[in-house]
């Protein structure tokens, strides 16, 4: 019983002892007022009598009327007071009825008195006399029994009086006994269900206040002191609860410190949850690579043996999304307890969990965000009901877990952009080199094929020397070709920009590409409806695809599946914030997968520096992805590889999508014969060797040609001049002074010419970025007869 | 735990019952108290002829504090050299109310007026005295035979002087009544035209002081009480029961006054009827103020009847019934304790 009901009960009791001492009181008081009314009556009547009495005197003096008057108003007043109600009891009734008897008998006597004065007058006669003696005499005697009446009346009446009293102070007394008893034993009560229960309680606290989290007061009474204890119990056990959990968390927080991945750290929560709480086995499950299903981590643990077999099975499962304890955790992203795994309807390994004898299973989802990481099963022998608290001091054991995942990601993404960033600025640093080797190149290769060309048109056919400067020039272009490919790496290419669609090109080069890979690998091509634009120089975009495609297929030395693939994607902030030199924006992709050799991190680090290869001597230059790296980034684009040994490669190039319609490919069309010419020409070039053999082919194509080795002796040569100059051919890079202002200054000295540009590599003066200024004409180094003449004389139609 | 709901309830019933019984009572009290005020009535006009005197008292401290306002009553004092003049303004109409001794009352209820002592508000026995002077022989009530005695003729002086001398077994004859007005007691007496004074105070007490030892003061030993009382007219008693009512309230509460600030009524008397008020203390101790209708007012009235009978000072032979000439019901109403005539 509650001591508060306790407390209503004792109250009520002395409410209602008080209420019958208040009545037994009440009573008493009545009674006793009664009987004092009537003691009053009996003084009434013994004054009454006397007052009678006076009067009878006073009329035995002086007879007069108002002594009879004031004898019959008393004789009344009394006669009044006898016939009361007041006395109700047959012996005080008698009393009342003698004296009622004696009072007539007095009036009588009174009476008698009055007449025998009225008869006698004032003259007293012996006789007269002495009647009113013995009158008086008798009135005296009579009074004298009403009196003594009285007095008996009162005398009855105190008696019970007391006898009430008497009574009513027994009631009382016993009703307080009644009470005393009821305080002693509430007392007794309280002793035993109270202050014991907190002495207990008090002791308890100085246990647990000295550091024993383990004691328990353990009352089982239902009254407020119990509540007050369990309360208390529950208190400690909590707090003890939340003990073990930090120190659960500190240690899983160590020991995953420690560790590198996700599935050893998640190994070791396995097992220190495990240790610290009894479970069996705990298991996880991690999202595979598109996240579409959990998959089995590598990381489990348990603590019986027996359950390899559970685990071996297990490891060919997957879950989608809400199937399957992990599934259902993935879903609803909170921990879920099954009770009896083996009764469970979505529970797919019900038959081998029963085949060990497992029962009931918790998940816990780890999740960083929103994001499921992994989710965490662990299992027991027994059915066992839901414990809420355990679920909760896993999952922020979990949550412990997903911030941990997310500090060791974030230092990941670090050290991936650091890497990132060295590697580029690595391939900067070669770029520059490769390019300046490549200019001066470029002047020689000129110089070679330009000779040998020239030598080949003055042999007559047939001569044996012939052939030799055919190698020569062979020679020579495979040279120009690799000095090309390492401009293209150092994106010193000079770019013809032009508004793109991938697809276009794609479907252009489509049998080309077909006859390059041979019959052993199946290309498949999936173009993006709708894809958007680029802006890129198409034939260096060519260069970019056949140079993946050659990868592709040096990778499938024994044929597989290449995959070319296109299309429109968004890279966001997080792809830009994770990935080195990316904007965010819409981009167009353009992906070259096969499923070769793949590569090793080593190797894959590498690929894109300048004669890194991996091929025998004579079958790779290693330029073919540097060239495809420089263009990629000259175009303002990225390109990311995923590779693994023995799965296969895949190359994924992003370039910034434009808003702008693809323009028509100019397809230059050559024809057969070197076109011919009378026109001025002024070559202006520093390298002699280079000025000549340009003067020695245009001349022969009939062209008046000036040179000039520098600007201002090509002003001079101009300011000198009658005849107009029709095409100004000139050196990019020239000591002292650029092409441009050369330019410039000569359009002050004399007007109407064209400039045609020529250079080895670009720099600012004439393009930014690599990208042409509009309206200018530029030929590319090393000079081809063919190309020189070609250009000269479309700048002189233009 | 219905159970628990139950003794809830009846203990919240029994809290609510508690209050409510209280909250009963004290409403009743403060109604019925509220009752007793009376407010917003209109005063009652009633005149209130009186003697002058500190046996009037009463009347003077209810005047000065207030409470016959207090009793819904507009009282008017009429002041008169003595308690016969009170009388007769009220049996002329011209008071309600007379402060007056028994003696008028008795001569006018002889007279035949239809008049009521509707209660008595001061009794003294030393108030009347004879004193005589000790040049003279006297030095015990005997020593009058056959002095020369001055007395106000008519009065309850010539009535405590015969009864003196009944008592002491000196028949009236033998002594020699001299007629005096109650203010030439004094010089005739310092002067020795007579050898002894029947009177009152303040003249008895100037005579005291002025002969000191040289006199002899006999007091009568309870033969004669002196009382003042209050009298109407039959008719007016019968028409304002509630007012004479009121009247005795307000003078049971004047007594209680006095009774309880002796010092404060006695400076409230003095000024009222500009008497000397050490005089008033001195004769303090001989006055008795309440409110009361005894038997002796009765016995006493009848004794002076007797009296003025023999000395034929009224022409009636027959004893009148005095009783109805008391009005019993007023101070019945009031304070019927304070009534001891028989009934
Ligand atoms: N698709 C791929 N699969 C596997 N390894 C590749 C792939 N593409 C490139 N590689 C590796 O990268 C290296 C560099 O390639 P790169 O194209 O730059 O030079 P190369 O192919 O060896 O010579 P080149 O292209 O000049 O003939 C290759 O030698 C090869 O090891
Ligand atoms: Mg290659």
């Amino acid at each position: 019983m509650k001591i508060r009901t306790r407390l209503q009960i004792i109250a009520i009791f002395s409410l209602a002892i008080a209420l019958v001492i208040g009545l037994v009181l009440f009573l008493t008081a009545q009674r006793v007022n009664k009987e004092i009314s009537g003691l009053k009556i009996a003084d009434e009547i013994a004054k009454g009598v006397f007052e009678l009495n006076i009067i009878t005197y006073e009329y035995l003096l002086h007879h007069e009327e108002r002594m009879q008057t004031q004898w019959q108003l008393r004789h009344d007043s009394l006669t009044k007071l006898l016939t009361g109600e007041e006395f109700k009891s047959p012996e005080r009734r008698l009393i009342l009825d003698r004296m009622h008897q004696n009072l007539e008998s007095l009036k009588a006597l009174f009476s008698q008195l009055v007449e025998n004065y009225k008869r006698r007058g004032r003259k007293e006669s012996a006789l007269s006399r002495e009647l009113e003696e013995r009158l008086a005499g008798q009135l005296l005697v009579k009074s004298q029994a009403m009196v003594s009446d009285a007095s008996q009346l009162a005398e009855a009446s105190r008696a019970e009086v007391a006898i009430a009293q008497q009574r009513s102070s027994l009631l009382v007394m016993v009703f307080v006994a009644i009470m005393a008893a009821i305080i002693a034993a509430v007392s007794f009560m309280f002793g035993r269900s109270v202050v014991k229960p907190i002495r207990k309680l008090h002791e308890g606290t100085e246990i647990i206040g000295a550091g024993n989290l383990d004691y328990r007061v353990g009352t089982t009474a239902k009254d407020e002191i119990g509540q007050l204890s369990r309360a208390f119990d529950e208190m400690i056990g909590k707090r003890k609860r939340a003990e073990e959990e930090v120190r659960l968390l500190q240690t899983i927080t160590f020991a995953i410190s420690e560790t590198g991945d996700v599935h050893s750290a998640l190994k070791i929560v396995l097992q220190k949850v495990c240790e610290a709480t009894g479970w069996i086995m705990g298991e996880a499950w991690v999202p595979n690579s598109d996240g579409t299903n959990l998959e089995c981590s590598p990381a489990w643990y348990s603590r019986v043996e027996g359950l390899e077999k559970f685990r071996k099975e297990s490891e060919k499962f997957t879950f989608p999304l809400g199937i399957g304890l992990p599934g259902r955790a993935w879903s609803s992203k909170k921990p879920v307890w099954v009770g009896n795994v083996t009764l469970d309807s979505n529970f797919p390994r019900a038959e081998i969990a029963k085949g060990v004898g497992l029962k009931t299973a918790m998940a816990i989802p780890v999740l960083i965000g929103d994001e499921i990481v992994a989710v965490m099963d662990f299992f027991v022998f027994e059915a066992r009901k839901e414990d809420e608290r355990l679920l909760e001091i896993i999952s922020s054991v979990a949550s412990q877990l997903g911030s941990l995942i997310q500090r060791k990601r974030a230092e990941q993404e670090v050290r991936v952009l650091e890497e990132q960033l060295r590697q580029s600025q690595k391939m900067e640093a070669i770029g520059r080199l490769a390019g300046g080797i490549a200019h001066d190149f470029n002047n020689l290769l000129t110089i070679i094929k330009g000779y040998s060309q020239l030598s080949f048109g003055e042999l007559k056919e047939g001569d044996p020397l012939r052939e030799n400067i055919e190698e020569i020039r062979k020679a020579a272009d495979r040279a120009a070709d690799l000095t090309r490919q390492l401009l293209a790496f150092s994106r010193r290419q000079v770019m013809e920009v032009q508004v793109l669609d991938l697809n276009t090109v794609l479907k252009n080069l489509d049998k080309m590409l077909r006859r390059m890979i041979g019959e052993d690998i199946e290309l498949t091509t999936l173009l993006f409806e709708d894809l958007g634009r680029v802006k890129a120089d198409p034939g260096q975009i060519e260069q970019v695809i056949m140079n993946l495609i050659v990868n592709a297929r040096d990778a499938m030395p024994r044929g597989g599946k290449l995959t070319i693939e296109t299309a429109n994607v968004e890279l966001d902030k997080e792809y830009a914030r994770t990935h080195v030199a990316v904007t965010p924006g819409p981009h167009v992709m353009l992906a070259v997968s096969d499923t070769g050799v793949g590569m090793t991190p080593e190797i894959k680090a590498k690929i894109f520096e300048p004669f890194f290869t991996t091929k025998e001597k004579g079958r790779g230059t290693g330029l073919g992805l540097s060239t495809v790296y420089g263009i990629v980034k000259q175009s303002g684009g990225n390109i990311w590889v995923y590779s693994e040994p023995g799965r296969g490669t895949t190359f994924k190039i992003y370039l910034p999508r434009v808003d702008e319609l693809a323009e028509e490919l100019r397809v230059k069309v050559e024809g057969p014969e070197l076109p011919r010419g009378s026109e001025t020409i002024l070559i202006v070039e520093d390298d002699e060797k280079v000025r000549k053999l340009a003067l020695k082919i245009l001349e022969k194509q009939g062209y008046e040609v000036l040179e000039a080795g520098g600007g201002n002796e090509a002003l001079e040569i101009c300011r000198g001049l009658e005849k107009p100059i029709h095409v100004v051919l000139a050196d990019v890079v020239m000591p002292g002074m650029d092409g441009r202002q050369f330019a410039e200054k000569l359009r002050e000295v004399c007007q109407g010419f064209k400039v045609l540009y020529m250079s080895g590599y670009t720099d600012n003066t004439i393009a930014h970025h690599g990208i042409l200024d509009e309206g200018l004409d530029f030929i590319q180094k090393p000079l081809s007869v063919d190309g020189l003449v070609r250009k000269v004389r479309e700048v002189l139609d233009k | 735990m219905s159970g628990e709901v139950k003794t809830k309830k009846l203990f919240q019933y029994t809290y609510l019952l508690l209050i409510g019984g209280v909250i009963a009572l004290l409403v009743g009290y403060f109604w019925l108290s509220q009752k007793q005020q009376r407010p917003g009535e209109p005063l009652e006009k009633v005149t209130l002829a009186e003697p002058t005197q500190p046996s009037a008292g009463p009347v003077y401290i209810a005047y000065i504090k207030g409470y016959f306002k207090d009793e819904g009553l507009d009282v008017t004092l009429q002041p008169h050299t003595s308690g016969k003049a009170a009388l007769n303004a009220v049996l002329e109409g011209k008071a309600d109310l007379a402060v007056v001794a028994e003696t008028p009352i008795m001569f006018a209820v002889m007279r035949g007026e239809k008049i009521y002592a509707i209660a008595t508000l001061f009794t003294s026995e030393k108030n009347m005295a004879i004193i005589a002077r000790k040049d003279r022989k006297i030095s015990l009530p005997a020593d009058l035979k056959g002095k020369r005695i001055g007395v106000s003729i008519g009065t309850n002086g010539e009535f405590f002087m015969d009864a003196l001398l009944v008592m002491h077994g000196i028949p009236v004859k033998e002594v020699k009544a001299v007629s005096l007005t109650p203010e030439e007691m004094f010089d005739s007496l310092v002067k020795g035209e007579v050898d002894a004074v029947s009177t009152w105070h303040p003249h008895l007490i100037r005579l005291q002081k002025k002969f000191g030892e040289r006199a002899i003061t006999f007091y009568g030993d309870g033969i004669y009480t002196w009382t003042f009382n209050v009298a109407v007219m039959q008719e007016f008693a019968h028409k304002n029961p509630e007012v004479i009512q009121r009247v005795l309230r307000t003078l049971i509460k004047a007594v209680e006054f006095i009774r309880e600030n002796p010092d404060e009524s006695r400076k409230i008397i003095a000024d009222y009827i500009r008497m000397d008020e050490s005089l008033l203390r001195e004769l303090w101790g001989i006055y008795n103020f309440g409110i009361t209708l005894e038997q002796s007012l009765l016995i006493n009235l009848e004794n002076q009847t007797r009296w003025a009978i023999k000395n034929k000072l009224t022409d009636k032979t027959k004893v009148p019934n005095y009783l109805n000439f008391i009005y019993l019901d007023g101070l019945k109403a009031v304070k019927p304790e304070a009534v001891t005539i028989i009934r």
